[in-house]
């Protein structure tokens, strides 16, 4: 099989497993219940069809398709930044104050992140789509894998043990972990193959991955086990003449 | 530089890191019974024994004996896995994941015998790979129905 043949089986077989599981979640009901998965998802075939129509129209050489794909790119690291923070919030939901704490630092991160960005712009505006780009988000994606990990370790730590979360969280860090070190490596040799191979084969099935992950959580898993509630029921007969109205 | 360098290394740590746990929590999956058993006495696998041997009477590592017992048994398991009640003849997403599981494993088992760390961990993973292998292929023939098909039957439809 040529490699480019490999490039498009690689690249529609994420396309079509990211509709099938959007799909899935909407038909089986899931979709209330895992909102952000749906946003993610979403956003993930939106950036798809974009960058689509920006190749065929414009052309892989041009400008206009730099400009897309690496705007996308930071449009999905953004959504999955979305993805981890209500990931936090779930694993967090009997302990607010925990989720006080986690928001803030959530906040300082992205911040920092923003921040940090901005004097890197400054300095790098000459050669924006080249290096600053992939740095940035060689750094973003590295955020999120760190923040995945706290993530992951909490619902290690969670009162309730959800096994779905965890799956899910799982696969998130497949899809974190391979960009960053993907573009890390694309950073440090600075070699066009490199960079081509790694675009066009290694996150795209990192996305696979992820999204066979959380397919397997969501259909497989069994979710939280439901807290049991404690309400006192009604007091036996004999007992209630022991009860004084006064 | 050194950052790009250090977000390398950590990432393909983490990389593998999620990955061996995913691997892990499917592995943990529970079966209302062992189906596993009939698969082992009918094909007479040594997992078993092996899990045994390196988990209840902590023996020794007999590294080349167990190297080739698993090896073997891996063998009948993933045929049995592709051709045992399977009508597509195919490895399922989760089995093409475990089989990589088994054989990046038993790299790690071969490096850490040359390096002479500790090989009781990896063996027991090897084990647990088999162990759900063999409960799935059980499984599946346990639900399959064979009742109307005789032999001949079943041969035609090959």
């Amino acid at each position: 099989m040529s490699g480019s043949l490999i490039s498009y089986v690689v690249s529609y077989a994420g396309f079509i497993l990211e509709a099938g599981l959007l799909v899935y979640l909407v038909g089986s009901g899931h979709a209330k219940r895992f909102w952000e998965l749906v946003f993610y998802l979403s956003m993930s075939l939106g950036v798809g069809v974009a960058r689509t129509y920006t190749l065929h129209y414009e052309g892989f050489a041009s400008r206009q398709y730099g400009y897309c794909y690496w705007i996308t790119d930071l449009m999905l690291v953004l959504a999955a930044f979305v993805l981890v923070v209500s990931f936090f919030r779930r694993a967090c939901f009997a302990n607010r104050e925990m989720w006080q704490f986690v928001r803030m630092l959530l906040a300082a991160v992205i911040v920092a992140i923003a921040v940090i960005s901005y004097f890197s712009l400054a300095s790098h505006n000459d050669n924006f789509f080249s290096f600053f780009i992939v740095e940035f988000s060689q750094n973003l994606y590295f955020a999120s894998l760190v923040l995945t990990t706290l993530l992951y370790l909490m619902t290690l730590k969670m009162e309730i043990s959800d096994e779905r979360l965890s799956m899910i969280v799982c696969g998130l860090g497949i899809e974190f972990a391979g960009p960053a070190a993907g573009l890390a490596l694309v950073y440090l040799t600075n070699v066009g193959w490199v960079s081509a191979y790694i675009s066009v084969y290694f996150v795209p099935l990192c996305d696979i991955g992820m999204i066979l992950t959380w397919l397997y959580a969501i259909s497989r898993v069994p979710g939280a086990a439901k807290v049991p509630s404690h309400r006192i029921g009604a007091s036996p007969a004999f007992a209630r003449g022991n009860i004084s109205n006064f | 530089m050194l950052v790009a360098a250090l977000i390398l290394i950590l990432s393909i740590a983490m990389f593998f890191f999620y990955l061996q746990t995913i691997c892990l929590k499917i592995l943990r999956q529970e079966f209302d019974r062992d189906y596993f058993l009939p698969i082992v006495n009918a094909n007479r696998l040594e997992f078993p024994a092996v899990q045994r041997a390196v988990e209840e009477f902590d023996a020794p590592v007999d590294y080349h004996r167990f190297c080739m017992m698993l090896k073997c048994d891996f063998l009948a398991l993933s045929y049995l896995l592709k051709n045992a009640g399977n009508e597509s003849h195919r490895y399922s997403t989760r089995d093409w994941l475990l089989v990589l599981y088994f054989h990046l494993t038993y790299f790690f088992l071969q490096i850490r015998h040359l390096l002479r760390m500790d090989e009781k961990t990896p063996i027991l993973r090897l084990t647990s790979v088999l162990k759900f292998f063999g409960n799935v292929i059980g499984l599946r023939v346990n639900s399959a129905h064979y009742r109307d098909i005789s032999a001949s039957d079943y041969l035609l439809t090959l």
